[in-house]
């Protein structure tokens, strides 16, 4: 059954909107952290793949952060560039500076993974506007999965690789905690008006399989930190609360620079 | 529209428009991909042209999500249907789905970009890649 959003009751529209914000804030954060690889990845190629990757990131951050702009009657770069970062709601995986290349890496393969649940759930829901932004965003998707697996496999060839991964993944997977921390209540009605084909703790456990596949196979010694990842359990830190690092109001800052002059977007910030 | 009235094949839709749509089809052709020389049309990137009453209604996709041509190819289409002596007004309306292909390339857009030195999957007329010649 097809709907659009106007046939959506005024709870699950509100919680349908706050959901694709969250969306919306870990493709824009997520898709900023892989810009700063611009210019200075490890080879050409590898620094076209990674602006390409941070390009089509922003897009999807885009695409949603107009549905909500729509819904809200917001302003698109208001949303994107003028929230302070205790208003966002990205998970906080996607947050830190990506420290080193492996780090980027894992960021790669593990919030790369979730995405990919999320867009599927919205693209096979009722809700016809959803669907097609998803689908959109999906396509592009099998490409940093791709990127993902061809890395981990370069990378845990050698030995300096496997030391690096291992410590960035040791880092990133506890930090993954909030991926799919939403509130219960607006998750399951999300779920009964038709917005996601499954429900988030549904994707949460898929996720963590999806992971343990990625990596199971790997020579990476990770078999502790996978034992850690609690799919329901309740994450220390949770950006899907607007609790965040402090790395994520260095990045709201980095934004807004005072030397910016004129009728620009980023000069109606009031922090 | 639905999906389903989305043409799958650009030429032939063009073929059978009415002729003020038509004339709508044909000004959309002048407009460029800013990043390549192929038109929007031949990209395959319009999924519906009406016209009514001297309002043009025309919808149209973009090649993936994050393309950051994007103002620029709606304001040059708005532009390029305006300078159509019936038509008064027009409204660029930017659709998702269906979510755009390389099958919807017109045949004059292959070979655009085969001049471009781009080979589009599929086009065996393509020159062979081979940079080490």
């Amino acid at each position: 059954m097809t709907m659009s959003v106007t046939d959506l009751s005024p709870d699950v529209r509100d919680a349908a909107t706050a959901f694709l914000l969250a969306i919306a804030d870990d493709e824009f954060v997520a898709g900023h952290r892989f810009t700063d690889w611009v210019a200075v990845g490890p080879t050409m190629e590898e620094d076209n793949a990674l602006a390409s990757i941070a390009q089509d990131e922003l897009g999807h951050a885009r695409l949603w952060y107009e549905y909500v702009a729509d819904a809200l009657d917001g302003d698109l770069d208001d949303l994107a560039l003028n929230r302070p970062a205790s208003e966002r709601r990205n998970t906080v995986l996607v947050e830190s500076p990506h420290e080193d290349f492996a780090a980027a890496i894992a960021v790669n393969v593990l919030y790369d993974a979730a995405e990919v649940l999320f867009l599927e759930a919205l693209h096979d829901g009722d809700v016809a506007e959803i669907a097609a932004r998803a689908a959109q965003a999906l396509n592009e998707e099998a490409f940093h999965r791709e990127h993902a697996d061809l890395w981990l496999d370069r990378l845990t060839a050698t030995e300096e690789g496997r030391a690096r991964l291992t410590a960035a993944f040791q880092e990133a997977i506890p930090r993954a905690a909030d991926l799919f921390a939403f509130d219960a209540d607006r998750s399951e009605a999300l779920v009964e008006g038709g917005v996601l084909a499954r429900p988030v703790s549904d994707l949460a456990v898929d996720w963590a399989a999806t992971v343990r596949a990625d990596l199971d196979g790997s020579p990476l010694p990770l078999d502790e930190t996978l034992e850690g990842i609690e799919p329901e359990g309740a994450p220390a830190q949770n950006g899907r609360r607007g609790e965040h690092t402090p790395a994520l109001e260095s990045l709201v800052t980095q934004l807004h620079p005072d030397n910016v002059v004129g009728d620009h977007p980023i000069n109606r910030y009031q922090p | 529209m639905s999906e389903a009235n989305v043409p799958t094949d650009t030429e032939a839709a063009l073929e059978s428009a009415p002729s003020e749509e038509r004339a709508v089809w044909e000004a959309l052709r002048t407009v460029e991909d800013p990043e390549l020389p192929v038109s929007i049309v031949d990209l395959g990137l319009i999924y519906d042209v009406e016209v009514r009453d001297g309002h043009a209604s025309v919808d149209l996709t973009l090649t993936y999500s994050g393309c950051p041509a994007r103002d620029i190819i709606v304001q040059d289409a708005e532009d390029a249907v305006l300078d159509i002596d019936d038509v008064d007004d027009v409204t660029v309306t930017l659709v998702h789905s269906p979510v755009w292909s390389y099958e919807r390339i017109t045949a004059e857009g292959r070979r655009r970009l085969t001049e471009h030195g781009l080979a589009v999957p599929g086009n065996t007329d393509a020159p062979d890649p081979n940079c080490h010649e």
